[in-house]
Parts: C-alpha cells; sequence; structure tokens
C-alpha cells in the first residue's frame, strides 16, 4: 500500500471516535495535529472566519501565530477562485491572501472546512518543496472529507442533544404524568409526574417491560381494577386504537388515564389526578 | 472603493507634514482618545517629516460600522488594521508614536515588520494592566478593580467618563484637559467602549516585548494611575535595547500635559 494510503486510513482510524464525542473544536486541533505529523509540515493551523471581518488563527504551531487576524475579503476571493477546493502551492507566491504567515516556507497547502458550525481553513506550510502529487492530493482529499463529515456528525449530535434537551425540559414541567411505550418494544420513557405516580427511580429512558410492570402495579392497587383491565385490552386492541379518561379509583385518590397513539411510534398514557 | 480609500475611510487617515521627507511619523492614539490629542506634537514635526494620524476603530471618527466585536476582542484586529494602513499607504522608515494602548498596538506590528520601522515610541504604554501575582508582576489593576470599572461603565456610562476622566488625567489645576477626554469618551458608543476596555485591560503582551528588535523609548510620567512607575521599569527591562524617560509631569497622556518635553524626548530620541 502506498504511503499516503496508509497516512489516509491512520488519519481515519485516529479519528474513528471522534463524530460521537460531540466536541467540534477538540477535534479540529487534534485533526490538525495529526495531519501534522502524518505530513511532516513545519507550520499548521485552523483558521476560523468567526465573521465577514474576521479570520482568526486558532491551534497554531508555532504557537505565536494563534490569535492573529487576517482580512477575510482576499482569502475568500482566493477560495473562490479555487472552487473551494483544497488549494495546493507546491511554491508559496510572493503576494498572497495570508500576507507574511508563509514567510520563510516554500510550500503550503490550505484546505476549507465547511460542514455545520465550522468554517475554517486549514493551512499547512513546509520550509522545503513539497511534491503534491496526485497521491498527496487525494490523501488531502480524504482528510477533508473526513473532518468535514466528523463535523457535521458532531453538530447532529449537537442540535439533536439540544432538541432532547428542550422537549425533555418541557415534557417535565407539565403536571400530567405522561409515559411513553414504544411499538418496537425496546424503547420507553417517563416525565417526572410519571416517575413520582409509578414510583420509578426518576424520570427518563426505561425498557417496556419496566414501565408495564410498574403500570401493572399500580393497577393492582386500584379499587376498580377489573374495570381498568377490561378498558385497558381496547387500549392495546391496535397500534392505533385509543382510550381516553378512563377512571382509575385509588385509595386515596382518583386517576384520569388515556392512552394515545403515537403516530405509528406508540403508544402514550396521560395520566392525571382529579377531584371526585 | 479602492482598498487605500477603504483604509483611510474605515481609520479616518489623515496625512500632513512634509510629503518628501525620508521618513513617516505615524501617531496611534489611546482609549478613548482620538488623532487630534498629538495636535502639538503634528505641529512640532510636521516640517521635516511625512506626518500620518488616524483613529482607532471604535473610537474618534474612524467607520463605527467597520467596529466588530469579534475583529476587536483583542489587540491583533487592531494590528491588522495598523498592517492595512502601512500596506495601502505604502509606508517605511516609519517612527511610530503610540499613546497607551496603541503603544503595544505598534510594538507588535513592529514585530511582525521590523522593516517597516525605524523607531518606536511608547507613552504611558502597558504590556499587560493587569497584576499577576503569581509572577510577581505589578499592572496596576487587579480584577475586582476591573470589574468595578466595567460595572461603572455599564450602568452609567456618561458619569463614568466624566469621573475616569479626571481620574486618569491629573493636573486639576487644567480642567479643561479631562473635560476634553470626557468630551471624546463620551462620543464612543457605550457598548463598544466597553468591549473596548475588556480587550485593553485584559490583555497580556508580557512575552512579545522580547521579540521587538526596533530600537525603541518609553516615556513615563510620574504619576499615572494606569500604568505605573514600574509597568515603565519592567517594558524599559524587557524591550531589547530601550530607552526609558521620565518626564515631569502627572497624568495618563505626556503628550496632552507636557507636549514641550514630549517633543524634546522624541526630537532626541530619532
Amino acid at each position: 500500500m502506498a504511503s499516503w494510503e496508509r497516512k489516509a486510513l491512520t488519519f481515519i482510524s485516529q479519528t474513528s471516535e471522534w463524530d460521537r464525542r460531540r466536541d467540534i473544536r477538540t477535534f479540529l486541533s487534534f485533526g490538525i495535529s495529526l495531519l501534522r505529523e502524518l505530513t511532516g509540515a513545519y507550520m499548521s493551523l485552523q483558521l476560523d472566519f468567526e465573521d465577514s471581518y474576521t479570520a482568526r488563527v486558532k491551534g497554531a504551531t508555532p504557537v505565536y501565530l494563534d490569535e492573529l487576524i487576517f482580512n477575510p475579503g482576499p482569502i475568500h476571493q482566493l477560495l473562490e477562485k479555487a472552487g473551494h477546493r483544497p488549494i495546493y502551492w507546491t511554491q508559496i507566491p510572493e503576494k498572497n491572501a495570508f500576507e507574511d504567515l508563509f514567510e520563510a516556507l516554500s510550500s503550503a497547502v490550505i484546505i476549507p472546512v465547511r460542514a455545520g458550525e465550522v468554517n475554517a481553513l486549514i493551512v499547512l506550510g513546509w520550509s522545503d518543496i513539497q511534491a503534491c502529487d496526485p497521491s498527496f492530493r487525494e490523501f488531502m482529499d480524504t482528510v477533508r472529507t473526513r473532518m468535514e463529515e466528523v463535523c457535521r456528525q458532531a453538530q447532529i449530535e449537537h442540535t439533536s442533544d439540544k432538541a432532547i434537551t428542550r422537549y425533555t425540559s418541557i415534557l417535565n414541567t407539565l403536571s400530567e404524568a405522561l409515559v411513553f411505550i414504544g411499538g418496537d418494544g425496546y424503547s420507553g420513557w417517563v416525565n417526572i409526574a410519571a416517575a413520582q405516580i409509578l414510583q420509578l427511580e426518576g424520570p427518563g429512558e426505561y425498557a417496556p417491560a419496566v414501565l408495564s410492570g410498574a403500570m401493572a402495579v399500580l393497577i393492582q392497587q386500584a379499587l376498580n381494577k377489573s374495570e381498568i383491565a377490561g378498558l385497558a385490552m381496547q387500549a392495546f386492541a391496535s397500534p392505533a386504537s385509543r382510550v381516553e379518561n378512563m377512571i382509575w379509583k385509588m385509595v386515596d385518590r382518583t386517576l384520569e388515564a388515556s392512552c394515545l397513539p403515537v403516530e405509528g411510534k406508540g403508544k402514550l398514557w396521560r395520566i392525571v389526578s382529579v377531584k371526585q | 472603493m479602492s482598498s487605500t480609500a477603504s483604509v483611510t475611510q474605515k481609520n479616518n487617515i489623515h496625512i500632513c507634514g512634509n510629503r518628501n521627507a525620508a521618513q513617516t511619523i505615524i501617531f496611534g492614539h489611546g482609549f478613548g482618545s482620538d488623532q487630534t490629542a498629538f495636535d502639538p506634537l503634528v505641529k512640532a514635526f510636521e516640517q521635516d517629516y511625512k506626518i500620518v494620524l488616524f483613529d482607532n476603530v471604535g473610537g474618534g471618527k474612524a467607520d463605527i460600522e467597520a467596529f466588530h466585536p469579534s475583529r476587536y476582542s483583542n489587540m491583533q484586529g487592531y494590528v491588522t488594521d495598523l498592517s492595512d494602513i502601512i500596506k495601502s499607504l505604502q509606508l517605511s522608515h516609519i517612527i511610530y508614536v503610540g499613546h497607551s494602548v496603541n503603544g503595544m498596538i505598534g510594538l507588535l506590528t513592529a514585530i511582525k515588520y521590523p522593516d517597516c520601522f525605524d523607531k518606536l515610541i511608547l507613552l504611558g504604554s502597558s504590556p499587560r494592566y493587569l497584576n499577576d501575582p503569581a509572577s510577581g508582576y505589578t499592572g496596576g489593576f487587579d480584577m475586582e478593580a476591573l470589574n468595578g470599572l466595567y460595572n461603572a461603565m455599564s450602568t452609567n456610562y456618561y458619569a463614568w467618563a466624566s469621573g475616569f476622566s479626571a481620574l486618569v488625567m491629573r493636573n486639576a489645576d487644567r480642567p479643561h484637559l479631562a473635560e476634553a477626554f470626557a468630551a471624546s469618551l463620551s462620543v464612543i458608543r457605550p457598548d463598544i467602549a466597553l468591549s473596548v476596555a475588556k480587550a485593553i485591560f485584559e490583555m497580556d503582551h508580557r512575552e512579545d516585548l522580547a521579540k521587538c528588535s526596533v530600537p525603541s523609548l518609553i516615556v513615563q510620567t510620574t504619576d499615572d494611575v494606569a500604568v505605573p512607575l514600574v509597568v515603565g521599569d519592567y517594558l524599559a527591562q524587557h524591550i531589547p535595547g530601550s530607552k526609558k524617560v521620565n518626564v515631569s509631569a502627572t497624568g495618563h497622556f505626556p503628550h496632552v500635559v507636557a507636549p514641550l518635553e514630549v517633543i524634546s524626548a522624541i526630537r532626541n530620541f530619532i
């Protein structure tokens, strides 16, 4: 296997866990260090386009380049001209969009990374002239694809986390007890109020069997358990069936329970205390 | 608009003096001030030098639309601006006179482009305003004092501007000086002033001082609330081959309160 192919595989394997770690910033810093090591670059950095007036250097080697600010305009022009593809300078042009960044360096590679919230360049520089042959360019393409993939996946995870947190907070704020039992037989979820009624440890994910068991225990304590069992049979007659406003007479209170289908995903039990 | 025109407008650049002179003096003002603060110095040098005056983005008559908190969250945004000025005006053989924060901006730019600079003159400059007990460095402020300052700026900016001006200008016998600075501070948008103040007061460029290879003069007053005497000594010790002059004046604005002394010190140095 050719050297650059082997290095591409190394890059992919070393970054295999990152799309689940969700920390894009740390990933970019790790990815750039790994890239510098694999390519033997003298200089490596991330140039973040923070806004249309600010391109800031981060994670630089040598470190004194960190926090330098560049005007994004000329760099955007360069990228547009290159069709937003990686730019290979086997010999760095004397006048370039990066001003004196490449002083005393011979070759450079500029890799645009745009995925999720990341809009940055990875910049590598070498003191000696780099050939930038087709296999090297393929390696860089692989690295770029992998970095964008991780950034995109991390962004999806991050967005999902935010949405889950938001909806969980909303559902936990409701006074109604909500019990979701997934139609797949593997997923189940309760909010705070439901966890209290069912005497579970807390809100969150539970196996459907655990939730069914807890609900059975609750129903067993009802004074009208035979009536409830009959109505519950109707609820489970088909995935689309629904039973609303069942009355569960408990020793100390009365509950009103409804079982609603959730768009083919399972059933949602809604239980509220009512005054009799 | 050409890049020169855009830079000129952005930083409200004015060029005067002897345009055929071999050397150019660039004057860079400090926080809350503007290029007019150098009027007496400009008059003293305009016959023999090309003079370039500018306003920092966020201050004076610089383009307010050009202020972006991210770009100016530390000194590097200003360094890029100064580099843009130098390149667009094709300046060389620069004598840079920077007051307060602009002294550091000049020094950082001179580190990037040492060949463009002949001399650096730092008026009331500091590499770090915060004390650093771990290293024994005295900058003059602790974090509690800075939080108090930010709080005062946020709650009643104009009252703060008035009080701060008197405090840093000193020279109570010449109240018009503090009033002029207060007026200059008051025209800055409060949110921009707070953002710039944070960037300045929390910067730390001590490690950059040793990288400066341009001959430098440090001008210090005897009683500067923003830059204690020990900070001037620190600069002199850490900028290779630098010289230090104490002018017999008080306050943070030597060029405003004692222009003749500052002119003399600059003349002797350049």
